[in-house]
């Protein structure tokens, strides 16, 4: 691709409707970066507002939480033949990849080491679907923007023989000619850079979240783990108590050229995390959706994470992800957020996916979603 | 105007060892060394240019350079708090006292010192004599000439207090400033504590002062911007017709990879010398939006970049 240098300035309007109470400080956001979108960007993709729910009662044993890798694969193999309706699921993977692929399958690894991350199970299912698909092993990179938690899982275990397993730090590092320039707080350090893997080697980008409770963004699926799992410097937006997760998330995932080459979402529910999300450093918050998401929508899929996740906390009796009182925030203790779901640590920003929908990255209406179930016994 | 004399004097060694220990010193190109006055003839006698440590009471004690944490608020990042010696060395200080330097950080202070043109004096630890050595051999390969901090930032120091700590919080900012007499119309911003656009009792909290400042100059008329870390302080100035960056990692996580930099201004070439790094360039040399980026790909102590 010729790289051409322009800026372009990106800020959405404030006066737009805020989703259940949620406040909103729209910054001036800077977005530089030399690619022009795709005329079929992947995200929303060809199923805007499509969402395909597999689940699964045996798709995970929960007293060991280990994976059953037959079931993993009938979900994957239902789930992607219901969202493109081929009856043959490899053809539904040959509709976004070829042999001419170089593909980043962007896993979440915030959770490591103690098991709530992408299941290398789940990773490594993928793989062989793009392999079949005619993906040369060598042309996939399983990445993640932080070395230190990526490494602990140890993907390369399970993927297929050559694919390759990287970060930022053993790879090409970030792309200085791809960042969002935005101060938050007053910190000197304003930019956050795109991986140049992302930027340089990928032609597609697979996206595999977990369905996780988030303190600042109130939780985390798709938009969250490619924002913050693509970019350098993302913790910076949520220092204090008001975060800019809110409007960072989404203008992220609309920076080019992640937007136009993201076009498969699969979210990993096996395993979840209702509170103290995005780690899982207490087990009691940790539960079992045995569930996983297929789409090409971010919004929508996150859309139905949030009441996966708000369901779940109201059957424990805790309070809801959009519950943004003073009453029940500490910011100061994080010992008490982390022991008790009725605690929050930072004002929670459940709306930052509709706030992506205005960017026209998904549909976030549920009422607009296509959510289509399938139970395997 | 400030005007350095750069590489005029490389960094000395306090030193109470005894003339046996010479060959250590040598081993690692140390030459400028500060004894007890009845030793300092020996000492020349064995090639050393020997001073008298009873001059060392006429130099300015400074702090080692360090960094500490100071955790307040429920946060995913936070930035530590530096010692530097900056905003001092930019008051007129030519002569340094490094009295105590923990371990680990000598080669760090050397080339603080050095930066600024300011003639430093230090106490070594024993398992910092290489290190420190390495660093006198990387600032003596430097080249040199006559210099000038280059700065955006014009502070009327009236020596109150409340005038040291801004210009600390300045230089942790990497708000580039010099400390003048009277506002200089050159610069961007003149500081005057007391003025109405800087009243002195903003200054009560040096960290919104310094964030007001920053406000008022603008990122985009700034001199230096550092992107990819908070440990990172830089400086500049202009020496032999060139445009010198200066970074110095305070961190205590050791190197700093990738670090992307901004200048004000059109350079073509740009020539990196970085102490402990294999590294020879820069990476990325771009120009944009009426500067100058490249990225450093490492740095462990002390990096150069001459710009032309």
């Amino acid at each position: 691709m010729e790289r051409r240098n322009f800026l372009k300035v990106t800020a959405l309007a404030a006066s737009a409707g805020i989703a259940k109470g949620q406040t909103e400080d729209v910054l001036d956001y800077r977005v530089v970066t030399p690619f022009a979108r795709s005329e079929n960007p992947g995200m929303p993709g060809p199923y805007p507002g499509r969402v395909v729910r597999v689940r699964s009662q045996n798709c995970v044993e929960e007293a060991g939480e280990r994976i059953d890798v037959p079931t993993v694969k009938q979900m994957m193999s239902r789930g992607m033949s219901e969202l493109t309706g081929d009856r043959d699921h490899r053809d539904s993977w040959r509709r976004f990849f070829s042999s001419e692929d170089t593909v980043g399958i962007k896993v979440n690894s915030s959770g490591a080491p103690t098991k709530m991350n992408s299941r290398p199970e789940v990773v490594a299912e993928i793989c062989a679907r793009l392999i079949d698909a005619g993906v040369k092993p060598g042309e996939i990179f399983v990445h993640d923007r932080n070395t230190g938690q990526l490494s602990q899982i140890h993907y390369e275990d399970y993927v297929p023989a050559g694919v390759r397993v990287e970060t930022e730090v053993g790879y090409l590092g970030f792309d200085p000619g791809v960042f969002v320039d935005v101060n938050f707080f007053g910190e000197d350090d304003t930019r956050s850079f795109a991986l140049r893997m992302a930027t340089e080697r990928f032609t597609k980008i697979i996206n595999v979240p977990n369905m996780k409770d988030h303190s600042a963004s109130g939780v985390t699926g798709c938009l969250k783990n490619l924002a913050y799992g693509e970019f350098s410097n993302v913790a910076r937006s949520h220092y204090h108590a008001k975060t800019h997760t809110g409007t960072f998330i989404g203008t992220l995932c609309n920076v080019e050229p992640l937007r136009s080459r993201t076009v498969l979402q699969v979210m990993d529910g096996l395993i979840g995390v209702w509170h103290g999300g995005p780690f899982s450093n207490d087990p009691r918050f940790r539960f079992y959706p045995k569930q996983m998401l297929f789409g090409t929508d971010p919004v929508a899929l996150d859309r139905i994470l949030i009441d996966v996740i708000d369901d779940k906390r109201k059957a424990e009796g805790a309070i809801s992800v959009w519950d943004r009182s003073d009453e029940h925030l500490d910011s100061q203790d994080h010992s008490k957020w982390a022991k008790d779901p009725n605690v929050n640590r930072f004002y929670r920003e459940t709306g930052h996916i509709e706030y992506a929908s205005r960017f026209g990255l998904g549909v976030y209406d549920i009422e607009r979603i296509d959510l289509r179930e399938i139970e395997i016994a | 105007m400030s005007w350095l004399v750069i590489a005029a004097m490389l960094p000395g060694l306090h030193w109470t060892g005894g003339l046996d220990t010479a060959k250590q010193l040598t081993a690692v190109g140390i030459e400028r060394i500060f004894v007890a006055p009845e030793s300092r003839s020996a000492w020349e006698g064995l090639g050393f240019s020997a001073g008298s440590d009873a001059q060392l009471p006429s130099y300015t004690v400074v702090a080692a350079p360090s960094t500490r944490r100071e955790r307040s608020v429920g946060m995913a990042t936070s930035t530590p708090w530096i010692e530097a010696n900056g905003w001092h060395f930019l008051q007129g200080i030519d002569r340094a006292w490094y009295q105590e330097v923990p371990a680990g950080r000598a080669a760090l202070a050397a080339a603080e010192a050095f930066s600024y043109g300011v003639d430093a004096v230090l106490d070594v630890k024993p398992e910092d004599i290489a290190s420190f050595g390495a660093m006198l051999q990387f600032l003596k390969a430097l080249p040199t000439g006559e210099g000038q901090t280059l700065a955006d930032i014009g502070f009327v120091n009236d020596g109150s207090p409340e005038a040291q700590e801004a210009m600390k919080l300045l230089e942790r900012r990497n708000l580039l400033f010099r400390a003048v007499e009277q506002p200089d119309p050159e610069l961007d911003l003149n500081i005057q504590l007391g003025s109405a656009q800087f009243p002195r009792e903003a200054a009560a909290n040096p960290h919104q002062f310094a964030a007001h400042v920053r406000e008022e100059l603008t990122d985009d008329k700034r001199l230096l911007r550092i992107f990819g870390s908070n440990v990172v302080l830089g400086h500049v100035t202009a020496v032999g017709g060139a445009t010198r960056v200066h970074l110095l990692n305070y961190g205590p996580r050791g190197t700093v990879d990738r670090l992307r930099v901004r200048v004000e201004g059109a350079f073509a070439a740009a020539k990196l010398a970085s102490f402990d790094a294999d590294d020879t360039a820069v990476l990325d040399l771009t120009q944009r939006d009426g500067g100058t980026e490249f990225t450093v790909p490492r740095i462990v102590t002390y990096a150069v970049i001459d710009l032309n």
